[in-house]
């Protein structure tokens, strides 16, 4: 298929958003991307669980660590908007709980998370 | 209450067509390569693996394709999923911005996966198909597979890589609960899992060696067919209903997205909210920017 990706060979690094290890990229994105219809930001996984944190601390939702990528780049958003001193309408998809992924919240919560 | 923070629909409401984003791309998508040969999968090396139905899905240039009944009605079990203004998150922020979020965390697996594992294993029955094989990481897509077999009466095998099997145990018994056979990856059951443990008796497994047992258990058992979570069209169009009842929603609340975020690994839950607001922004002059999140380590 053609996508954009890391090569079958690419072995993931062990980071607690499983879902988002795939070395590949849908095509169907993959091409939405390169006709500029998207962007795209990254992040690392000390700032992905500050953000997970965050959101369980104010929203009650305890969100799996991958979905937790989509609620740090709508809090960077809402600090842009906090910024520019402008109103934004952000909206984002939390794709899953995090209930079965507490042991990644235990490796965040003691300090002993690999960024 | 001074403010609504919650947005809900009736059951009504979900969708009835799914977005097919194929349809509206001003490049085609480039079409599956088969592994071996690097030309274009023909249609006899898709049969192997995924029914008739799902391959119609897969290359289709239809902009709406219809849900069956059956699968609106099994999807009704948890949807129209909620979506939600974190009003506190955006205190806490001390923002300008109105922070709206889509939970599709409400699924009984707990995750958008069974959007897709619903309508494939519907039309894997249709197609007279019995059993359905599958690899899973974490689980995920395992237990959401197994939950739509249960549904509607198929049986379900799952490779789950081996240290998840081992280390995160709660999923397997999801799956178990739900009356999957899952083992784990690599396993004595194939050709190719015996040859791994042979040369690396202690491999933690991989996402590649599942799927390459997946595949082979699927060409080997009669009546048996693949199913993936994510990547493909079909699965992507499939994670359509999200976004469209996001529209809706967002439109109960009284405002219309500037910027419509997602996670992206396979790329299937960013496809389901992403594809509609971009259906809009190239028919209906929107200006939504549209953003994928990664993990750093992971950028494809």
């Amino acid at each position: 298929m053609r996508m954009y990706t890391l090569g079958h060979a690419f072995v993931p690094p062990k980071i607690h958003a499983g879902g988002l290890r795939y070395h590949g990229m849908a095509p169907a994105v993959s091409s939405a991307y390169e006709q500029k219809l998207i962007e795209a930001r990254t992040f690392n996984q000390q700032e992905i669980f500050e953000a997970a944190v965050q959101f369980a601390r104010t929203e009650g939702i305890v969100p799996a660590p991958e979905s937790a990528h989509a609620i740090k780049g709508a809090i960077e958003e809402a600090k842009q908007a906090r910024a520019d001193r402008q109103p934004r309408v952000i909206l984002f998809n939390l794709s899953g709980h995090g209930l079965l992924d507490m042991q990644s919240y235990d490796s965040y919560l003691s300090g002993h998370l690999n960024s | 209450m001074s403010q609504p923070t919650s947005f809900t629909l009736a059951q009504d409401r979900i969708p009835t067509h799914w977005y097919n984003i194929a349809a509206d791309l001003p490049q085609p998508i480039a079409p599956p390569l088969h592994p071996q040969t690097r030309q274009p999968a023909s249609l006899s090396d898709m049969q192997a693996i995924f029914c008739d139905p799902i391959i119609e899905q897969e290359v289709s240039t239809e902009r709406w394709i219809k849900l069956p009944d059956d699968v609106r009605a099994k999807l009704a079990l948890w949807r129209p999923t909620p979506l939600l203004r974190a009003v506190r998150l955006e205190q806490a922020l001390n923002t300008p911005a109105h922070i709206y979020y889509k939970y599709e965390g409400a699924s009984p697996a707990g995750s958008h996966k069974p959007n897709s594992a619903i309508p494939q294993a519907w039309y894997n029955k249709q197609a007279g198909i019995k059993r359905l094989a599958t690899e899973t990481g974490a689980g995920q897509w395992g237990s959401s597979l197994a939950l739509a077999c249960q549904l509607f009466g198929l049986e379900c095998i799952v490779y789950m890589v081996k240290v998840s099997f081992t280390q995160k145990p709660y999923r397997k018994l999801l799956m178990q609960t739900w009356g999957a056979t899952v083992h784990a990856s690599p396993s004595q059951q194939t050709a190719y899992g015996r040859q791994v443990l042979q040369q690396m008796p202690d491999t933690p497994g991989s996402l590649g060696m599942a799927i390459s047992e997946a595949i082979e258990d699927t060409v080997t058992h009669p009546g048996t067919k693949y199913a993936l979570g994510s990547v493909l069209n079909h699965v992507c169009l499939h994670q359509t209903v999200i976004g469209q009842e996001s529209l809706e929603q967002m439109e109960l609340a009284g405002e219309y997205p500037d910027v419509v975020i997602g996670c992206v690994g396979g790329g299937s839950n960013f496809a389901g909210i992403a594809f509609p607001f971009i259906h809009r922004n190239l028919h209906d002059g929107k200006k939504t920017r549209i953003v994928a999140v990664e993990p750093d380590v992971c950028a494809s």
